[in-house]
Protein backbone atom coordinates (compact mmCIF):
# COMPACT_ATOMS: atom_id res chain seq x y z
CA UNK A 1 0.00 0.00 0.00
CA UNK A 2 2.60 2.05 0.97
CA UNK A 3 4.92 1.89 -2.50
CA UNK A 4 1.37 2.44 -4.36
CA UNK A 5 0.64 5.45 -2.72
CA UNK A 6 4.60 6.47 -3.03
CA UNK A 7 4.26 5.80 -6.37
CA UNK A 8 0.71 8.16 -6.96
CA UNK A 9 3.17 10.84 -5.22
CA UNK A 10 6.11 10.75 -7.15
CA UNK A 11 3.52 10.32 -10.14
CA UNK A 12 1.97 14.02 -9.07
CA UNK A 13 5.42 15.41 -8.72
CA UNK A 14 7.05 14.42 -11.73
CA UNK A 15 4.14 14.94 -14.27
CA UNK A 16 4.29 18.95 -13.97
CA UNK A 17 8.29 18.49 -15.71
CA UNK A 18 6.99 16.05 -18.39
CA UNK A 19 6.27 17.70 -21.52
CA UNK A 20 4.42 14.70 -22.88
CA UNK A 21 1.67 15.36 -20.49
CA UNK A 22 0.33 18.76 -22.47
CA UNK A 23 -0.07 16.49 -25.63
CA UNK A 24 2.89 18.10 -27.82
CA UNK A 25 3.56 14.80 -29.36
CA UNK A 26 0.20 13.17 -29.60
CA UNK A 27 -1.04 11.39 -31.46
CA UNK A 28 2.14 9.74 -31.19
CA UNK A 29 2.72 9.98 -27.43
CA UNK A 30 -1.44 10.64 -25.35
CA UNK A 31 -0.68 12.80 -22.77
CA UNK A 32 -2.12 10.26 -20.10
CA UNK A 33 1.10 8.52 -20.50
CA UNK A 34 2.95 10.97 -18.56
CA UNK A 35 0.26 9.80 -15.83
CA UNK A 36 2.55 6.82 -14.91
CA UNK A 37 5.51 8.84 -14.48
CA UNK A 38 7.63 7.53 -11.62
CA UNK A 39 11.13 9.07 -12.37
CA UNK A 40 12.31 12.31 -12.72
CA UNK A 41 12.28 13.49 -17.01
CA UNK A 42 15.24 16.19 -15.98
CA UNK A 43 18.14 13.36 -16.93
CA UNK A 44 21.40 16.20 -18.33
CA UNK A 45 23.73 12.68 -18.02
CA UNK A 46 21.57 11.39 -20.51
CA UNK A 47 21.88 8.24 -18.64
CA UNK A 48 20.08 4.85 -19.57
CA UNK A 49 16.81 6.91 -21.92
CA UNK A 50 16.26 10.51 -23.43
CA UNK A 51 13.63 12.48 -21.80
CA UNK A 52 11.25 14.85 -23.13
CA UNK A 53 13.85 17.25 -21.39
CA UNK A 54 16.94 16.62 -23.68
CA UNK A 55 18.41 19.47 -25.12
CA UNK A 56 19.42 17.23 -28.22
CA UNK A 57 15.97 15.93 -28.82
CA UNK A 58 15.89 16.88 -32.49
CA UNK A 59 19.52 14.97 -33.40
CA UNK A 60 17.74 12.01 -31.89
CA UNK A 61 14.27 12.34 -33.72
CA UNK A 62 15.84 13.13 -36.80
CA UNK A 63 17.75 9.86 -36.85
CA UNK A 64 14.70 7.50 -36.94
CA UNK A 65 12.68 9.84 -38.74
CA UNK A 66 10.56 11.38 -36.18
CA UNK A 67 8.15 9.21 -33.76
CA UNK A 68 5.57 8.30 -36.29
CA UNK A 69 5.39 4.41 -37.01
CA UNK A 70 5.46 5.67 -40.85
CA UNK A 71 7.79 2.69 -42.41
CA UNK A 72 7.04 0.01 -44.26
CA UNK A 73 8.65 -3.62 -44.13
CA UNK A 74 8.17 -6.35 -46.43
CA UNK A 75 10.33 -9.68 -44.88
CA UNK A 76 8.36 -12.73 -45.72
CA UNK A 77 9.69 -15.39 -43.73
CA UNK A 78 9.14 -19.44 -44.18
CA UNK A 79 7.31 -21.02 -41.89
CA UNK A 80 9.09 -21.49 -38.28
CA UNK A 81 9.09 -23.95 -36.19
CA UNK A 82 7.44 -23.48 -32.37
CA UNK A 83 10.57 -24.18 -31.06
CA UNK A 84 14.24 -22.67 -32.14
CA UNK A 85 16.83 -23.07 -29.94
CA UNK A 86 19.57 -20.09 -29.06
CA UNK A 87 23.20 -21.14 -29.15
CA UNK A 88 26.00 -19.50 -27.49
CA UNK A 89 29.16 -18.45 -29.38
CA UNK A 90 31.25 -21.28 -27.08
CA UNK A 91 28.35 -23.97 -28.08
CA UNK A 92 28.66 -23.31 -31.82
CA UNK A 93 32.37 -23.28 -32.62
CA UNK A 94 32.52 -26.26 -29.71
CA UNK A 95 30.65 -28.36 -30.57
CA UNK A 96 28.34 -30.12 -33.44
CA UNK A 97 24.73 -28.77 -33.92
CA UNK A 98 21.81 -31.27 -33.88
CA UNK A 99 21.34 -32.37 -37.39
CA UNK A 100 17.37 -32.08 -37.76
CA UNK A 101 16.89 -28.67 -36.31
CA UNK A 102 16.82 -26.43 -39.04
CA UNK A 103 16.12 -22.94 -37.31
CA UNK A 104 19.15 -21.95 -34.81
CA UNK A 105 19.01 -18.80 -32.79
CA UNK A 106 22.08 -16.78 -31.77
CA UNK A 107 21.86 -13.25 -29.58
CA UNK A 108 23.85 -10.06 -30.44
CA UNK A 109 26.80 -10.40 -28.04
CA UNK A 110 28.06 -13.72 -29.59
CA UNK A 111 28.61 -12.30 -32.71
CA UNK A 112 31.00 -9.37 -30.89
CA UNK A 113 34.44 -10.21 -30.95
CA UNK A 114 35.42 -7.24 -29.18
CA UNK A 115 34.15 -3.90 -27.70
CA UNK A 116 32.82 -4.53 -24.65
CA UNK A 117 34.42 -6.17 -21.25
CA UNK A 118 32.91 -6.77 -18.12
CA UNK A 119 35.09 -4.88 -15.71
CA UNK A 120 34.70 -3.59 -11.47
CA UNK A 121 30.92 -4.77 -11.49
CA UNK A 122 29.68 -3.43 -14.60
CA UNK A 123 30.17 -3.75 -18.55
CA UNK A 124 32.02 -1.14 -20.03
CA UNK A 125 32.65 -0.68 -23.85
CA UNK A 126 36.01 0.06 -25.37
CA UNK A 127 36.30 2.36 -28.58
CA UNK A 128 36.01 -0.22 -31.06
CA UNK A 129 33.72 -2.87 -32.29
CA UNK A 130 34.92 -5.92 -33.83
CA UNK A 131 32.14 -8.83 -35.18
CA UNK A 132 32.88 -12.76 -35.44
CA UNK A 133 31.99 -12.13 -39.44
CA UNK A 134 33.30 -15.35 -40.38
CA UNK A 135 31.26 -17.25 -37.38
CA UNK A 136 29.31 -19.14 -39.77
CA UNK A 137 32.28 -20.10 -42.25
CA UNK A 138 31.80 -23.61 -41.43
CA UNK A 139 29.92 -26.31 -43.61
CA UNK A 140 27.94 -27.82 -40.79
CA UNK A 141 26.16 -23.70 -39.93
CA UNK A 142 25.92 -23.06 -43.71
CA UNK A 143 22.91 -25.84 -43.79
CA UNK A 144 21.30 -24.06 -41.24
CA UNK A 145 18.70 -20.78 -41.35
CA UNK A 146 20.00 -18.63 -38.12
CA UNK A 147 18.07 -16.42 -36.79
CA UNK A 148 19.67 -12.93 -35.20
CA UNK A 149 17.92 -11.60 -32.12
CA UNK A 150 19.58 -8.39 -31.35
CA UNK A 151 19.15 -8.02 -27.91
CA UNK A 152 21.10 -8.23 -24.53
CA UNK A 153 22.33 -5.62 -22.21
CA UNK A 154 21.39 -2.07 -22.96
CA UNK A 155 25.97 -1.06 -22.92
CA UNK A 156 25.90 -3.41 -25.57
CA UNK A 157 22.36 -2.78 -27.47
CA UNK A 158 23.04 1.39 -27.49
CA UNK A 159 26.74 0.80 -27.99
CA UNK A 160 26.23 -1.12 -31.60
CA UNK A 161 23.94 1.22 -32.50
CA UNK A 162 25.59 4.40 -31.74
CA UNK A 163 28.80 2.88 -33.40
CA UNK A 164 26.57 1.00 -36.44
CA UNK A 165 27.82 3.10 -39.54
CA UNK A 166 31.46 3.21 -38.06
CA UNK A 167 31.48 -0.65 -37.40
CA UNK A 168 30.01 -1.98 -40.65
CA UNK A 169 27.35 -3.74 -38.60
CA UNK A 170 24.60 -3.89 -41.29
CA UNK A 171 27.40 -4.81 -43.95
CA UNK A 172 28.64 -7.38 -41.53
CA UNK A 173 25.12 -9.15 -41.10
CA UNK A 174 24.51 -9.41 -44.57
CA UNK A 175 28.09 -10.73 -45.03
CA UNK A 176 27.42 -13.03 -42.09
CA UNK A 177 24.39 -14.42 -43.99
CA UNK A 178 22.19 -14.69 -41.44
CA UNK A 179 18.36 -15.94 -42.54
CA UNK A 180 16.69 -12.99 -40.45
CA UNK A 181 17.43 -10.52 -38.12
CA UNK A 182 15.39 -9.03 -35.20
CA UNK A 183 14.70 -5.55 -34.85
CA UNK A 184 16.74 -4.25 -31.74
CA UNK A 185 15.21 -4.95 -28.03
CA UNK A 186 16.12 -1.09 -27.17
CA UNK A 187 14.79 -1.42 -23.49
CA UNK A 188 10.87 -0.01 -21.96
CA UNK A 189 11.11 0.40 -18.26
CA UNK A 190 7.34 1.92 -17.14
CA UNK A 191 7.51 4.96 -14.96
CA UNK A 192 10.04 6.43 -17.27
CA UNK A 193 9.54 9.70 -19.49
CA UNK A 194 6.98 8.39 -22.29
CA UNK A 195 9.13 10.25 -24.53
CA UNK A 196 11.61 7.63 -24.12
CA UNK A 197 9.37 4.74 -24.48
CA UNK A 198 8.20 6.62 -27.75
CA UNK A 199 11.74 6.87 -29.16
CA UNK A 200 12.48 3.20 -28.09
CA UNK A 201 9.75 1.87 -29.60
CA UNK A 202 10.58 3.93 -33.15
CA UNK A 203 14.25 3.07 -32.66
CA UNK A 204 13.75 -1.16 -32.94
CA UNK A 205 11.47 -0.40 -35.62
CA UNK A 206 13.74 1.84 -37.14
CA UNK A 207 16.18 -1.03 -37.06
CA UNK A 208 14.16 -2.91 -38.69
CA UNK A 209 13.96 -1.18 -41.84
CA UNK A 210 17.55 -0.62 -41.93
CA UNK A 211 18.01 -4.08 -41.86
CA UNK A 212 16.22 -4.43 -44.79
CA UNK A 213 17.92 -1.36 -46.92
CA UNK A 214 20.53 -3.43 -46.09
CA UNK A 215 19.14 -6.83 -47.79
CA UNK A 216 18.07 -8.78 -44.98
CA UNK A 217 14.72 -10.35 -43.99
CA UNK A 218 13.44 -9.00 -40.59
CA UNK A 219 11.43 -9.50 -37.38
CA UNK A 220 9.86 -6.34 -35.89
CA UNK A 221 10.98 -6.29 -32.46
CA UNK A 222 7.49 -5.19 -30.46
CA UNK A 223 7.45 -3.86 -26.69
CA UNK A 224 4.18 -2.03 -25.08
CA UNK A 225 3.77 -0.70 -22.18
CA UNK A 226 0.29 0.58 -21.98
CA UNK A 227 -2.80 0.21 -24.35
CA UNK A 228 -1.79 3.46 -26.34
CA UNK A 229 1.37 1.42 -27.55
CA UNK A 230 -0.82 -1.75 -28.35
CA UNK A 231 -2.89 0.65 -30.57
CA UNK A 232 -0.37 2.15 -32.44
CA UNK A 233 1.41 -1.73 -33.29
CA UNK A 234 -2.10 -2.78 -34.49
CA UNK A 235 -2.39 0.23 -36.92
CA UNK A 236 1.06 -0.76 -37.81
CA UNK A 237 0.28 -4.34 -38.91
CA UNK A 238 -2.78 -3.35 -40.47
CA UNK A 239 -0.74 -1.51 -42.88
CA UNK A 240 2.33 -4.11 -43.29
CA UNK A 241 0.18 -7.08 -43.72
CA UNK A 242 3.20 -8.80 -44.80
CA UNK A 243 4.53 -8.82 -41.84
CA UNK A 244 3.58 -12.17 -40.66
CA UNK A 245 6.30 -12.46 -37.25
CA UNK A 246 7.62 -10.43 -34.68
CA UNK A 247 9.40 -11.10 -31.73
CA UNK A 248 9.27 -9.78 -27.94
CA UNK A 249 11.94 -10.44 -25.17
CA UNK A 250 10.46 -11.56 -22.47
CA UNK A 251 13.67 -12.50 -20.63
CA UNK A 252 12.68 -10.14 -17.41
CA UNK A 253 9.07 -11.62 -17.38
CA UNK A 254 9.20 -13.24 -13.54
CA UNK A 255 6.81 -12.25 -11.65
CA UNK A 256 3.02 -12.40 -11.75
CA UNK A 257 2.74 -8.99 -12.78
CA UNK A 258 4.95 -9.10 -15.30
CA UNK A 259 3.93 -12.14 -17.13
CA UNK A 260 0.13 -11.54 -17.38
CA UNK A 261 1.19 -7.94 -19.14
CA UNK A 262 2.75 -10.04 -21.70
CA UNK A 263 -0.05 -12.32 -22.14
CA UNK A 264 -2.16 -9.68 -22.47
CA UNK A 265 -0.48 -7.46 -24.96
CA UNK A 266 0.81 -10.15 -26.90
CA UNK A 267 -3.07 -11.74 -26.92
CA UNK A 268 -4.47 -8.36 -28.21
CA UNK A 269 -2.27 -8.37 -31.09
CA UNK A 270 -2.85 -11.46 -32.27
CA UNK A 271 -6.10 -11.51 -31.71
CA UNK A 272 -6.38 -8.52 -33.72
CA UNK A 273 -4.43 -9.57 -36.39
CA UNK A 274 -5.51 -12.72 -37.09
CA UNK A 275 -2.29 -13.46 -39.68
CA UNK A 276 0.46 -12.69 -36.76
CA UNK A 277 2.37 -14.97 -35.08
CA UNK A 278 5.10 -13.99 -32.25
CA UNK A 279 7.97 -15.41 -31.11
CA UNK A 280 8.88 -15.23 -27.72
CA UNK A 281 12.27 -15.23 -26.42
CA UNK A 282 13.15 -16.11 -23.20
CA UNK A 283 9.68 -16.71 -22.30
CA UNK A 284 8.91 -19.35 -19.66
CA UNK A 285 7.70 -22.06 -21.08
CA UNK A 286 4.82 -23.76 -18.18
CA UNK A 287 3.29 -20.24 -19.00
CA UNK A 288 2.50 -20.82 -22.46
CA UNK A 289 -0.81 -22.20 -21.87
CA UNK A 290 -2.01 -19.03 -20.40
CA UNK A 291 -2.15 -17.85 -24.08
CA UNK A 292 -5.29 -20.19 -24.82
CA UNK A 293 -6.16 -20.86 -28.26
CA UNK A 294 -3.86 -18.32 -29.50
CA UNK A 295 -1.00 -20.86 -28.88
CA UNK A 296 -0.38 -22.26 -32.27
CA UNK A 297 0.29 -18.94 -33.19
CA UNK A 298 3.32 -18.60 -30.83
CA UNK A 299 7.20 -19.74 -31.32
CA UNK A 300 9.46 -20.29 -28.07
CA UNK A 301 13.24 -19.44 -28.82
CA UNK A 302 15.75 -20.17 -25.65
CA UNK A 303 18.77 -21.02 -24.53
CA UNK A 304 17.53 -23.72 -21.89
CA UNK A 305 19.07 -26.81 -23.84
CA UNK A 306 22.53 -25.35 -24.00
CA UNK A 307 22.47 -24.67 -21.07
CA UNK A 308 21.14 -27.47 -19.33
CA UNK A 309 23.38 -29.38 -21.43
CA UNK A 310 26.50 -27.05 -20.01
CA UNK A 311 25.36 -28.58 -16.46
CA UNK A 312 25.53 -32.22 -17.31
CA UNK A 313 21.90 -32.36 -17.42
CA UNK A 314 19.52 -34.31 -19.72
CA UNK A 315 15.71 -33.52 -20.73
CA UNK A 316 13.59 -36.27 -21.41
CA UNK A 317 10.43 -35.42 -22.61
CA UNK A 318 7.36 -37.99 -21.06
CA UNK A 319 4.46 -37.99 -23.54
CA UNK A 320 2.19 -39.55 -20.86
CA UNK A 321 2.80 -36.90 -18.43
CA UNK A 322 3.03 -34.62 -20.83
CA UNK A 323 6.44 -33.60 -18.73
CA UNK A 324 10.12 -32.76 -19.06
CA UNK A 325 12.10 -34.50 -16.75
CA UNK A 326 15.53 -33.48 -16.22
CA UNK A 327 18.54 -36.32 -15.02
CA UNK A 328 22.11 -35.13 -13.95
CA UNK A 329 24.24 -37.60 -16.17
CA UNK A 330 28.09 -38.26 -16.05
CA UNK A 331 30.17 -37.77 -19.17
CA UNK A 332 33.49 -39.25 -20.33
CA UNK A 333 34.29 -37.47 -23.17
CA UNK A 334 33.35 -34.06 -22.53
CA UNK A 335 33.19 -32.71 -26.26
CA UNK A 336 31.76 -35.44 -27.93
CA UNK A 337 29.06 -36.33 -25.75
CA UNK A 338 28.30 -32.83 -24.80
CA UNK A 339 27.31 -32.76 -29.00
CA UNK A 340 25.36 -36.08 -28.45
CA UNK A 341 23.79 -34.34 -25.18
CA UNK A 342 22.81 -31.24 -27.35
CA UNK A 343 21.15 -32.68 -29.94
CA UNK A 344 19.17 -34.92 -27.91
CA UNK A 345 18.13 -31.75 -25.23
CA UNK A 346 17.48 -29.84 -28.50
CA UNK A 347 15.14 -33.02 -30.03
CA UNK A 348 13.28 -33.14 -26.05
CA UNK A 349 12.60 -29.47 -25.45
CA UNK A 350 11.89 -28.79 -28.94
CA UNK A 351 8.75 -32.37 -28.29
CA UNK A 352 7.75 -30.53 -24.84
CA UNK A 353 7.06 -26.79 -26.35
CA UNK A 354 5.31 -28.48 -29.05
CA UNK A 355 3.61 -30.75 -27.08
CA UNK A 356 2.31 -27.75 -24.83
CA UNK A 357 1.51 -25.57 -27.89
CA UNK A 358 -0.48 -28.06 -29.63
CA UNK A 359 -2.52 -29.09 -26.41
CA UNK A 360 -6.31 -27.84 -26.84
CA UNK A 361 -7.98 -26.06 -24.38
CA UNK A 362 -10.47 -27.77 -22.09
CA UNK B 1 17.95 -5.14 -21.84
CA UNK B 2 14.37 -5.68 -21.59
CA UNK B 3 11.09 -4.19 -21.03
CA UNK B 4 9.36 -4.05 -17.51
CA UNK B 5 5.69 -2.82 -16.50
CA UNK B 6 7.51 -1.63 -13.06
CA UNK B 7 11.14 -0.23 -13.00
CA UNK B 8 14.21 -2.03 -11.86
CA UNK B 9 17.34 -1.51 -14.51
CA UNK B 10 20.48 -3.35 -13.13
CA UNK B 11 23.37 -1.46 -11.44
CA UNK B 12 26.13 -3.30 -13.78
CA UNK B 13 24.16 -2.05 -17.22
CA UNK B 14 23.57 1.88 -17.12
CA UNK B 15 24.75 3.55 -20.43
CA UNK B 16 25.20 6.90 -21.59
CA UNK B 17 23.09 7.51 -24.37
CA UNK B 18 24.91 9.44 -26.52
CA UNK B 19 24.30 11.81 -29.65
CA UNK B 20 23.40 10.31 -33.04
CA UNK B 21 27.62 9.62 -34.42
CA UNK B 22 26.03 11.06 -37.71
CA UNK B 23 24.87 14.48 -36.44
CA UNK B 24 28.03 14.88 -34.44
CA UNK B 25 30.54 17.68 -36.47
CA UNK B 26 33.60 19.29 -35.56
CA UNK B 27 32.53 21.75 -32.59
CA UNK B 28 29.15 19.60 -31.63
CA UNK B 29 31.44 16.69 -29.97
CA UNK B 30 31.68 18.15 -26.40
CA UNK B 31 28.00 17.68 -24.94
CA UNK B 32 27.55 16.81 -21.51
CA UNK B 33 26.76 13.17 -21.38
CA UNK B 34 29.50 13.05 -24.53
CA UNK B 35 32.24 13.99 -22.61
CA UNK B 36 31.02 12.10 -19.38
CA UNK B 37 30.71 9.06 -21.44
CA UNK B 38 34.32 9.24 -22.46
CA UNK B 39 35.52 11.12 -19.17
CA UNK B 40 33.79 8.97 -16.55
CA UNK B 41 34.05 4.76 -17.00
CA UNK B 42 30.85 3.28 -15.60
CA UNK B 43 33.21 2.03 -12.53
CA UNK B 44 36.45 1.24 -11.43
CA UNK B 45 38.30 -0.89 -8.33
CA UNK B 46 41.11 0.11 -5.97
CA UNK B 47 42.59 -3.03 -3.98
CA UNK B 48 42.20 -2.43 -0.38
CA UNK B 49 44.44 -4.02 2.26
CA UNK B 50 42.92 -6.36 4.75
CA UNK B 51 42.12 -4.18 8.06
CA UNK B 52 39.08 -4.88 10.69
CA UNK B 53 36.97 -2.32 9.08
CA UNK B 54 37.59 -3.37 5.82
CA UNK B 55 34.59 -5.61 5.45
CA UNK B 56 32.58 -6.79 2.06
CA UNK B 57 29.39 -4.91 1.01
CA UNK B 58 30.53 -1.74 3.36
CA UNK B 59 29.34 1.55 1.73
CA UNK B 60 32.49 4.00 1.44
CA UNK B 61 33.47 7.29 1.17
CA UNK B 62 35.94 9.23 -0.71
CA UNK B 63 37.69 12.17 0.82
CA UNK B 64 40.26 14.58 -1.22
CA UNK B 65 43.70 15.32 0.18
CA UNK B 66 45.47 17.74 -2.15
CA UNK B 67 45.28 15.95 -5.33
CA UNK B 68 44.35 12.46 -4.15
CA UNK B 69 41.48 10.94 -2.93
CA UNK B 70 41.33 8.95 0.51
CA UNK B 71 38.70 6.16 0.62
CA UNK B 72 37.59 5.85 3.86
CA UNK B 73 35.00 4.37 6.40
CA UNK B 74 33.17 5.49 8.78
CA UNK B 75 35.68 8.18 8.87
CA UNK B 76 38.75 5.78 9.17
CA UNK B 77 41.10 5.46 6.20
CA UNK B 78 41.37 2.34 4.65
CA UNK B 79 43.31 3.11 0.88
CA UNK B 80 43.74 5.99 -1.31
CA UNK B 81 42.88 6.32 -5.44
CA UNK B 82 45.94 5.85 -7.73
CA UNK B 83 46.49 9.00 -9.64
CA UNK B 84 44.86 8.31 -12.42
CA UNK B 85 41.42 7.42 -10.64
CA UNK B 86 42.18 10.50 -8.55
CA UNK B 87 42.21 12.69 -11.38
CA UNK B 88 38.95 11.00 -13.06
CA UNK B 89 37.10 11.20 -9.81
CA UNK B 90 38.11 15.11 -9.71
CA UNK B 91 36.95 15.72 -13.37
CA UNK B 92 34.08 13.59 -12.99
CA UNK B 93 32.86 15.90 -10.16
CA UNK B 94 33.43 18.71 -12.23
CA UNK B 95 30.74 17.54 -14.79
CA UNK B 96 28.74 16.28 -11.52
CA UNK B 97 29.20 13.07 -11.51
CA UNK B 98 30.16 10.91 -8.26
CA UNK B 99 30.78 7.53 -7.93
CA UNK B 100 29.61 5.73 -5.15
CA UNK B 101 31.77 3.11 -3.55
CA UNK B 102 31.37 0.09 -2.13
CA UNK B 103 34.38 -3.02 -0.52
CA UNK B 104 33.81 -5.99 -2.47
CA UNK B 105 36.20 -9.47 -1.88
CA UNK B 106 37.43 -11.36 -5.10
CA UNK B 107 39.35 -14.44 -4.38
CA UNK B 108 40.19 -13.48 -0.95
CA UNK B 109 41.06 -10.17 -1.96
CA UNK B 110 39.50 -6.61 -0.85
CA UNK B 111 38.89 -4.06 -3.66
CA UNK B 112 37.01 -0.63 -3.16
CA UNK B 113 34.09 -1.09 -6.27
CA UNK B 114 33.02 2.88 -7.39
CA UNK B 115 29.77 2.74 -9.66
CA UNK B 116 29.38 5.82 -11.66
CA UNK B 117 26.53 7.82 -10.04
CA UNK B 118 24.31 9.99 -12.73
CA UNK B 119 21.60 12.24 -12.54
Amino acid sequence: MQGLLGKQISSLFFLDQCLTATGMYMPFIHSDEAKEITKPCYNPHRSNIVTCNDKYIQAFLEEVGGLDFDLELASKLDRIPPYIPIFDYNSLINYELPHDTEYVGITLKDIIKSGFFYRAGTIQESNKIQYRSTLFNSIDLKSKKIILFLSGEDTIIEGVWHKKKHSNFFETLLEMGFYAVAGFNFSLFGGECPFSHALNLKKSLFSSYLLEKYGLKTIPHVYALNQFHIVRWIAWFKQNPSIRYFTTNCQMQKDEIEIKWIVEFISKLLIEIPWLHVILQGFNAGCLCRFGDLKNRIHLTNKRPVKYTMGNKQFTFSVNRSKLIVDAIKLNNQCTNHSNLMSVNVVEYSKYVEAILSKRQV
Amino acid sequence: MGQKKNSGRKVKDQPIIKIPSIKISGNDIGHLPELIADTCIPSFEEPLLESPLVKENIRIDLSSRGENYLIMVQGSEIGMLSKRNSIRVSECLRLKVKYMGTIVKKKDKYYARFIRQTD
